[in-house]
């Protein structure tokens, strides 16, 4: 069967993309990994010295396939950071090649050592619109608390704009929050901040490799409009053990990794909890003290060969936010869990096989006499996924799959405690399926022009068992009606097309363009100011059609002195349709009508992305500047005209300088600077009531005052010893104590009711910490 | 304990729904270390003025009173600009016109007018050569048994000091119909402001319950004398008084929008027609 279907898609593919291949061809196959802690090198690079621009890349699993006619050739074995390894070999026969690869400074044995290889992938890659950070690289940067955050620093990057002071919500290319797919080792996760967003749930520690898709995502994702953060747990050092973590002012972490057995499999726990409670307790304010304020998130992950051709993981992640104060609690958190098998079914298709589960819920309780009650809210995900990788020959990396998940909504629904008084009142859960099916080729169709197409069809089936309503153009309930246990009350489908073209100019520089079409079929309604765990996310519907974002951008790549700077322009221009927002005086709560408060319209998003980046010498980091519009048209919003989102920031600035002093010594510094937020202001007011009331004219028609704010950080490294290293982290949030506004309101005086002032609230000052970082090897 | 009407869940809910995230992060940051408000100077725009009518007719026979005026600039500290030479005109059915007259200061009245329950009373105002017109439906009165008090520990929606009462209202919920109330009060004389005074509450989820219902948006201090209103009202008023609540909460909403009244012709404020049910309690 393997053989069949193997020789099937074979055959299939080089009739379909090289007619020419010659009689004697083989393939050469293998594992890329870390030689120091045996962790996969995704994205690694195999280049065929004798072949300008032949060559492929690791995937995902660190597994790469390259087919080359009969000859002699000399490998390079590429990774930033690492050493490239040159490898002569004499193809013959198949031949299987794991490669390990060193750091700069380590030893490797047999092979020829070149350093600094090429770095310029972002020249040379077919793909655009992406940023990957690799976790190690923000060590340096100075965030919020000392806490290092991978999304706070994805933020630093243009086209990536952060929802809020020290918010961990982000907004890619004009599109909202929830437009954002953000995946743990392949699951879904529906919330991605802690303590109302001042912390992602991504424990840095914990992972391997950080990739957004800003535009032209690969065909393998689905389901969001505007972006696909892509996040890889580490897998466990298959060396030997380690111990590693930090104590910081509000929160403290560990990891522990080591072989299951060596070289065949692994594990990592890494834990980290804070306890910003310890600060509330000593403060002066009586309502504050005695509140319960924390989170801990644990991720752990074991991988395991089973054999030559099989691997299999298991991850999983599970945080939780506790919140309580007098009389009140509200807890919320994530879990997700993924099991995955690696299969090989020849030595160029490579099959991943995903069982994933995901799941967000919040829930909070009033316990005080006559008050008691708990309110809950859930989403839950089962979700598979089938994903191969065919290496046909040297030009072409075919990807094709298959993806279904069954997902269940419990909107808010009230659950009465044991004496109380109230009844319970249950909001009808809603079912869907969603699914897709892809395929795409990276074609290297020449040593300058590079394709990488593809497509997707994706559905949602809204069904039963549940009560489909139906509303008038004013949101006037006009008929309801029940469906059966999987009766299907709606269903959507639709193909995404996704397109990146390169042309590579010469060695340093490139020109690319990219269209794509992504389909979003859940929705998060929020009518607070940043993300809430109360947010509450829903299907599409016989009511709600799914939002649909087609974009277009192009692109020029540039690097200089050998590749020490990395420069580009990305110029993109989007098109949102069934964009969601909210009549007035909209209710979502306990609401299970809440459609009839939904408004549709459509959106415009365009900009222009600068950036530079330094890569080596002492002073690193990049300038990122971001010159863009969002905009938004409902036929009920200001007179149906185009109006600014709340993220229609027009400039966006940042700074980051990271400067090795010392061997033992880096200092940082990074400068944000954005235009103030669109927002909603009154611009007049009268009395009704006995209420001085503020009078609205337009939407989003006025702007928060510019943003602005410089973080400051020095890493001082202690002894490195053989078995133990330490470093201490200080840091200056907002060193020059920027009053940023968080909010702005309108209200009576308190003394004098005849007077009206406006409120800003700013949340975070000069706010100094320290973390101490240590690792036992 | 005296089982607790479910509607006050409903509302209270939302309502904590409505600030929570506002209030909770402030607290967070706190928490972590500092925050801060301040009151800023901020340009705001001067819309063109629209016309303000407000107007509550009250069951029973007492002085019904219209008042007109304009919207000011925000930040405008002194008394809005009232609208003189409007003709006012109140109608009940078929019956003729009733003509308000003009008391100046933008106030029209109707001396002691007899306003009667179950009936739809329509409201015309023309005032610089354009005409707005309202109706609303006078509801019946639901009557108010007595007021109670009781120690307020620990009230989620009010922060209040420890020696704080609140003030609970009994009364029975009439069966046959939705009802919808707003809940007033006076403490030594004085309205009580703002959020405070704009508690409206429905009984969509216990139509006929007996109701002990705190006024929880409230608290109330040793030897206040206070007078409480059960105000009955229609449904678009307490949407209109809903919106209103959360408008003035000063909570911060992402797209905070005039409350709809019920005025053609786009002037802003309400005609409402209510019954009122009034007790008084030294707190004690």
């Amino acid at each position: 069967m393997h053989n069949f279907l193997n020789s099937c898609l074979a055959a299939l593919f080089i009739l379909l993309f090289l007619p020419n291949i010659s009689a004697q061809n083989f393939t050469i196959n293998g594992t890329l990994k870390d030689a120091s802690n045996g962790e996969d090198l995704i994205g690694a690079t195999v280049v065929v010295k004798e072949m300008p621009g032949i060559g492929t890349a690791a995937n995902t699993y660190g597994f790469y396939s390259l087919t080359l006619p009969k000859g002699e050739y000399t490998l390079l074995f590429r990774y930033i950071g690492l050493e490239t390894t040159e490898q002569k070999i004499t193809l013959d026969r198949d031949l299987r090649l794991d490669k390990e690869l060193a750091s700069e400074t380590g030893m490797t044995i047999a092979e020829v050592v070149i350093k600094s290889g090429k770095d310029n992938k972002n020249v040379s890659k077919n793909e655009m619109s992406v940023t990957k950070l690799d976790p190690k690289d923000i060590e340096n940067i100075p965030v919020i608390f000392g806490e290092k955050d991978i999304i706070k620093t994805l933020q630093l990057t243009p086209g990536v704009k952060s929802a809020g002071d020290g918010n961990a919500g982000f907004y890619v290319r004009g599109g909202a929050i929830d437009q954002n797919l953000i995946l743990l080792d392949e699951a879904p996760v529906y919330n991605a901040s802690h303590l109302l967003g001042f912390f992602s749930v991504f424990n840095s520690d914990a992972l391997k490799d950080v990739t957004l898709y800003k535009g032209s995502m690969p065909a393998e994702f689905g389901g969001r409009g505007s972006s696909v953060l892509d996040i890889k747990m580490k897998d466990g050092n298959n060396k030997k053990f380690n111990a590693s973590g930090g104590l910081g002012v509000i929160s403290s972490r560990l990891t522990l990794e080591g072989p299951i057995q060596k070289d065949e499999g692994s594990f990592i726990i890494s834990a980290r909890r804070t306890y910003a409670d310890i600060f509330s307790n000593l403060s002066k304010k009586e309502s504050i003290r005695g509140t319960k304020l924390y989170f801990y998130d644990l991720n752990a992950k074991a991988n395991y060969r089973l054999s030559e051709k099989d691997r299999l993981f298991l991850s999983g992640y599970f945080g939780r936010d506790v919140l309580g104060l007098s009389g009140f609690g509200l807890d919320w958190g994530n879990y997700t869990a993924t099991l995955r098998w690696n299969h090989l079914f020849s030595d160029r298709l490579f099959s991943n096989t995903s069982a994933i589960v995901s799941n967000y819920d919040y829930q909070f309780g009033i316990g005080v006499t006559g008050f008691d009650f708990k309110v809950k809210a859930a989403i839950d995900d089962i979700n598979l996924k089938q994903d191969f990788t065919f290496f046909p020959n040297a030009h072409n990396t075919i990807k094709f799959g298959l993806n279904f998940i069954n997902h269940t909504f419990q909107p808010t629904s009230l659950d009465a405690g044991e004496f109380s008084s109230f009844n319970d009142s249950k909001t009808e859960q809603r079912f869907a399926y969603e699914g897709g099916a892809y395929a795409q080729n990276d074609w290297k169709i020449s040593e300058r022009l590079g394709l990488q197409y593809g497509v997707r069809y994706s559905f949602f089936d809204y069904h039963g068992k549940g009560t489909a309503y139906t509303f008038d153009e004013d949101g006037v309930k006009t008929s309801e009606k029940f469906y059966k246990k999987g009766e299907s009350i709606q269903f959507y489908g639709g193909f995404e097309p996704r397109l990146g073209l390169k042309f590579q100019i010469d060695e340093s520089s490139s020109f690319k363009g990219g269209v794509s079409r992504n389909m979003q079929f859940m929705h998060l309604l929020t009518n607070a100011t940043t993300a809430s765990p109360t947010d509450l996310w829903v299907p599409s519907s016989n009511n709600v059609k799914p939002q649909i974002v087609d974009q277009v951008s192009v692109g020029y790549f540039r690097n200089f002195s050998d590749n020490m700077f990395e420069a580009s322009i990305e110029t993109y221009y989007k098109s949102l349709q069934n964009q969601i927002d909210y009549r007035n005086g909209a209710d979502l709560t306990f609401n299970a009508e809440y459609e009839g408060a939904l408004t549709y319209g459509k959106g415009t998003a365009y900009g222009a992305e600068f950036y530079l980046k330094k890569n080596k010498g002492r002073l690193t980091g990049w300038v990122g500047y971001t010159l863009s519009r969002s905009l938004r048209k409902f036929e009920d919003i200001n007179k149906g005209d185009f109006y600014p989102a709340k993220q229609d920031r027009i400039h966006d600035l940042s700074i980051v300088a990271i400067y090795k002093l010392h061997k033992h010594l880096t200092v940082s510094a990074t400068w944000v600077f954005y235009t103030g937020d669109a927002s909603t202001f009154p611009s007049g007011k009268y009395t009704v009531a006995g209420v001085q009331t503020p009078y609205y004219t337009e939407r989003n028609g006025y702007r928060f005052p510019n943003y602005h704010r410089l973080d400051l950080g020095v890493t001082l490294l202690g002894k490195q010893r053989k078995n133990f290293e330490s470093s201490w982290n200080f840091s200056v949030f907002n060193a020059y104590g920027r009053q940023n506004a968080y909010s702005i309101t309108f209200r009576e005086n308190e003394d004098d009711h005849s007077k009206t002032e406006a409120v800003q609230t700013t949340l975070f000052s000069i706010i100094p910490a320290v973390t101490y970082n240590f690792k036992f090897k | 304990m005296a089982s607790l009407p479910t509607a006050v869940k409903v509302l209270s809910i939302k309502i904590f729904m409505k600030n929570i995230l506002f209030a909770l992060a402030t607290i967070v940051a706190f928490a972590l270390l500092n925050s801060c408000t301040k009151v800023i100077d901020i340009n705001l725009n001067e819309a063109d003025p629209k016309l303000v009518i407000e107007a509550e007719l009250l069951s029973g026979t007492q002085d019904f009173t219209v008042k007109i005026t304009k919207t000011s600039d925000f930040f405008n500290p002194g008394q809005p600009v009232t609208v003189a030479d409007a003709a006012v005109f109140l109608n009940k059915g078929t019956d003729a016109s009733l003509h308000l007259t003009n008391d100046g200061n933008g106030i029209y009245s109707l001396k002691n007018f007899t306003a009667t329950e179950n009936t739809v009373y329509l409201l015309s105002v023309t005032a610089e050569g354009k005409t707005y017109e309202a109706s609303d439906f006078l509801p019946k009165n639901v009557p108010l048994d007595s007021l109670s008090v009781s120690a307020s520990a620990n009230n989620p929606f009010h922060t209040s000091g420890a020696d704080s009462f609140q003030i609970i209202l009994n009364y029975q919920d009439p069966i046959a119909d939705l009802n919808f109330y707003r809940i007033k009060s006076t403490v030594n004389g004085i309205p009580r402001s703002g959020g405070e005074n704009l508690l409206v509450i429905e009984d969509r989820y216990s139509a006929g319950a007996y109701f002990t219902l705190p006024i929880f948006t409230d608290s109330y201090e040793l030897n206040d004398s206070v007078n409480v209103e059960l105000v009955s009202m229609s449904h678009a008023m307490y949407d209109y008084f809903t919106t209103l609540a959360l408008l003035v909460d000063g909570s911060g909403s992402a797209a905070p929008t005039n409350p709809s009244g019920n005025w053609s012709g786009g002037a802003l404020g309400y005609f409402g027609a209510f019954s009122v049910s009034k007790k008084s309690i030294l707190v004690r």
